[in-house]
């Protein structure tokens, strides 16, 4: 039986189910459509965390996730509590924050509780973090505001700040600290700063320093001399520094151990090879940010320097060797001396080398002594509505209670004077630390961040690989990072 | 047909009826999709579109510039004809190789034996692993300095190479991870190969045909349409080629393995140079376009359909 063959009452009934689906599509339809209109919607860009499972914040840069906690700390620091519990004051708020999803236990763990302290303390205000990556979340930022999400407080890393403030993403702080009279600006170490084009973004609330980490046995072993102990005597040169790892590589081919990292192209970037030029005497570009510098003759013998150490000496890996594994290597015993920031701590920790580990600040150049500062700091969302109420977390976050928590997750230099530096391990030494913050230096920032960072890897690549020579390899850079600051 | 009074009959006129919702009722379901494809692909694809033709960052306000993105390609920016040339080299060599390899292990498993299908599986399953975790399994193959491959070198005293570290052969080392992944065209292959009837081998053989000359006469022939689909799709997706490189040296070494798409997505969310981005993306499509309508153009020559009029003339 056809349908047009249906007596009346089984049309009839027909007519009431193509009803039904006619409805049933309707409904379909506008749930789709809802679901369109949600995805599309801007307010949708950000994926809220409950407070309850939130992640926030990471360490100054990339590094391996470790996932157990390190023994209770011995720190030195403040032990002011939270206050107790204020009443609710004003309207019920929601500040959204961006911050960098870690893995390791003891951050997670400390910033449930920075957050949480918050709440307790402003009980009006509601904390939701979304938690991205590390890798990617300058772009995310970057993508999420154009798209139109709001951000009150994102977490920073300096080399985003041109761009993020160039963009339209975060706003200075000079009009906050101005303006808080109970914000004393001495507490602080103002060289930390992060600032850009004479404004200031960001107040660290750690500061990452780089260091030397060294395989104590090893060089023992190979009878070469002890850094701690060329410090000590003030002859920890990079000078010393090859010898030592000239006389302490041995093995060949995959089972090479060399004597120390390739610091000009380890894969991380400017902020590892930073170190030469500024050891050299030299740096990116002229004070002015109008020139830069690569094509000096400092340049040319910083970075021969560590050609030789490669081809000559074979006491340093090709970058091949090291960029993707430069700490492993050392925990495996592959490379004894390597540039790590304080993060790196745990890493070794977690890692139980078989060997004694060390530290040392970096070996003084024929032009100087600097280690580059990672700075992170928390950034204020340009088109925030409750300024001021992110203005009050932030002064916490660098306040007593915030730095009380974070200073001994690892990153180890707080920015508040009050607090004094922490270690933990055993190879650590607050004279390394102490001493490694007076010759801190902010690596210069431009804004096409990325391009450059792409032009300096590219130009490495090319000079370490043979491809061209020092100089050739230089000179081209110069003329990519000019093109680049001339915008 | 109508009624006596010259009016549609009530059948007719029910059927009208009918058929009328039911056209609303598919409109209707089809929406969704419809209103899918206009906001996430044709809009974007729209605005891309005009996008090329401005200064746009994403942030502010895009500038109209007219052809200015296409003459910097052309005329300024090296890195674009570098990261053309790199895959086009990567074409040039993978689309054939796992083509010919796809094919022989479609061959190989075209046979009925009971644990075939398990080989199959196994053959198909790389093509199903998410391609950052295979990215990061070659890795550790290719890893310099505690790689798989260069142990084993070691251990047998071969010299070993920095591979994916070294501008020349970090191309090849792409190419050879792709073949991991020919699963795709080995599985559309052997469906291929068993439509192909078999009365036309026995009719062959019975014409004394050797093993060369069933697959010269009648295997390959009887699958160029098949041939020619894997190869078209091949050319289009390995002008794509971004994940691998993207995880593994991210374009190094000295842009050895910047693929086109990869330095569109530089510019794009790296450099957030979002006009540029889309001048290339437009440029891209017109390079596959052309190469495509190429490729139908030739298979006038060397593709078989059966029952084909063409075909038919042509033989």
């Amino acid at each position: 039986m056809t349908s047009f063959d249906r007596s009346p009452s089984d049309a009839r009934r027909a007519i009431s189910r193509r009803v039904i689906l006619k409805f049933t599509g309707a409904g379909a339809a506008l749930a789709a459509a809802s679901l369109l209109q949600a995805c599309g919607s801007t307010a949708s860009t950000s994926t809220p965390v409950p407070l309850a499972t939130a992640a926030p914040a990471a360490p100054a840069k990339p590094t391996t996730a470790p996932t157990t906690a390190p023994k209770a700390t011995q720190a030195a620091v403040m032990t002011t509590t939270p206050q107790a519990a204020a009443q609710p004051t004003g309207e019920q708020i929601t500040l959204n924050i961006a911050a960098v999803k870690v893995a390791q236990t003891v951050w997670v763990d400390s910033f449930q509780k920075i957050w949480g302290d918050y709440q307790k303390q402003n009980p009006n205000v509601k904390l939701q973090i979304e938690e991205d990556p590390f890798g990617g979340f300058d772009v995310k930022m970057l993508t999420a505001v154009a798209g139109g999400a709001i951000f009150d407080l994102i977490y920073g890393w300096g080399q985003w700040l041109p761009t993020w403030s160039e963009r339209d993403v975060i706003q200075p702080l000079d009009s906050f600290m101005k303006q808080d009279k109970s914000f004393d600006i001495t507490n602080y170490h103002q060289d930390y700063f992060e600032t850009w084009k004479g404004k200031t973004y960001g107040i660290p609330w750690f500061v990452s320093l780089l260091y030397m980490y060294y395989n104590k046995s090893a060089l023992h072993d190979a009878g070469a001399d002890d850094p701690q102990d060329l410090e000590k005597q003030g002859k920890w040169t990079w000078e010393n520094a090859r010898a030592v790892a000239a006389k302490a590589s041995k093995g060949t081919g995959v089972n090479r151990v060399y004597g120390i990292q390739n610091l000009i192209d380890s894969g991380s970037g400017v902020i590892l090879a930073i170190a030469a030029p500024w050891a050299w005497g030299t740096d990116l570009y002229s004070s002015d940010m109008t020139k830069s510098l690569f094509a000096d003759q400092k340049w040319i013998d910083a970075v021969q320097f560590q050609m030789d150490m490669i081809y000559t000496d074979h006491s340093e890996p090709l970058p091949s060797e090291t960029k993707q594994e430069g700490g492993p290597s050392f925990l495996n015993g592959k490379m004894l001396m390597v540039f790590q920031y304080p993060s790196f701590n745990r890493t070794v920790v977690e890692g139980k080398p078989q060997f004694t580990v060390a530290e040392v600040p970096l070996p003084k150049g024929p032009g100087g002594r600097s280690a580059p500062i990672l700075d992170n700091s928390w950034y204020f969302g340009a088109h925030t509505k409750y300024p001021d109420q992110v203005w009050k977390l932030n002064s916490y976050l660098i306040g007593p209670h915030g730095q009380e928590l974070v200073v001994p997750l690892g990153e180890r230099y707080p920015v508040d004077k009050r607090i004094k530096p922490t270690t933990e391990y055993p190879f650590e030494s607050v004279d390394v630390i102490n001493f490694t913050s007076t010759i801190g230096k902010p690596i210069p920032l431009i804004k096409p961040e990325a391009k450059f960072e792409t032009a300096f890897t590219t130009a490495m690549d090319a000079i370490v690989l043979k491809q061209k020579t020092v100089q050739q390899g230089l000179t081209d850079l110069a003329r990519q990072a000019d093109d680049l600051l001339k915008g | 047909m109508l009624g006596s009074d010259g009016m549609p009959s009530v059948g007719e006129r029910r059927k009208s009826v009918l058929h009328r919702r039911e056209a609303w009722e598919g409109r209707l379901c089809i929406l969704p999709w419809l209103v899918g494809f206009v906001v996430f692909t044709a809009g974007p694809m729209l605005a891309s579109a005009y996008f090329a033709f401005t200064k746009f960052d994403a942030l502010s306000a895009p500038e109209w510039i007219g052809l200015g993105n296409f003459v910097d390609m052309v005329t300024k920016d090296d890195l674009f004809w570098v990261s053309l040339y790199n895959t086009a080299y990567y074409t040039s060599l993978s689309i054939p190789l796992y083509l010919l390899i796809a094919l022989c292990a479609a061959m190989a498993l075209n046979v009925r034996y009971p644990s075939v299908s398990i080989f199959r599986t196994v053959f198909y399953l790389p093509s199903i692993t998410p391609s950052v975790a295979s990215a990061i399994l070659w890795l550790m193959i290719f890893q310099p300095d505690y790689g798989l491959l260069n142990t084993f070198l070691t251990w047998i005293h071969l010299p070993t190479r920095q591979w994916l570290f070294d501008p020349q052969v970090a191309k090849l080392v792409f190419v050879i991870m792709g073949i991991w992944g020919i699963g795709n065209f080995m599985v559309i292959f052997l469906a291929g190969l068993q439509s192909i009837p078999e009365h036309l081998y026995e009719a062959a053989a019975i014409d004394g045909a050797g093993w060369w000359a069933r697959l010269r006469h009648v295997t390959l022939p009887m699958l160029s349409p098949i041939i020619f689909f894997n190869l078209v799709i091949g050319i289009i997706g390995s002008f794509q080629v971004f994940t691998a490189a993207y995880i593994i040296t991210d374009g190094g070494p000295v842009n050895s393995t910047l693929f086109y798409v990869l330095y569109l997505w530089n510019n794009a969310f790296q450099f957030f140079e979002m006009g540029y981005a889309s001048a290339l993306a437009w440029v891209l499509f017109v390079v596959v376009l052309i190469f495509t309508f190429i490729q139908f153009k030739l298979a006038n020559r060397w593709v078989y359909y059966e029952g084909d009029l063409r075909s038919l003339e042509g033989t």
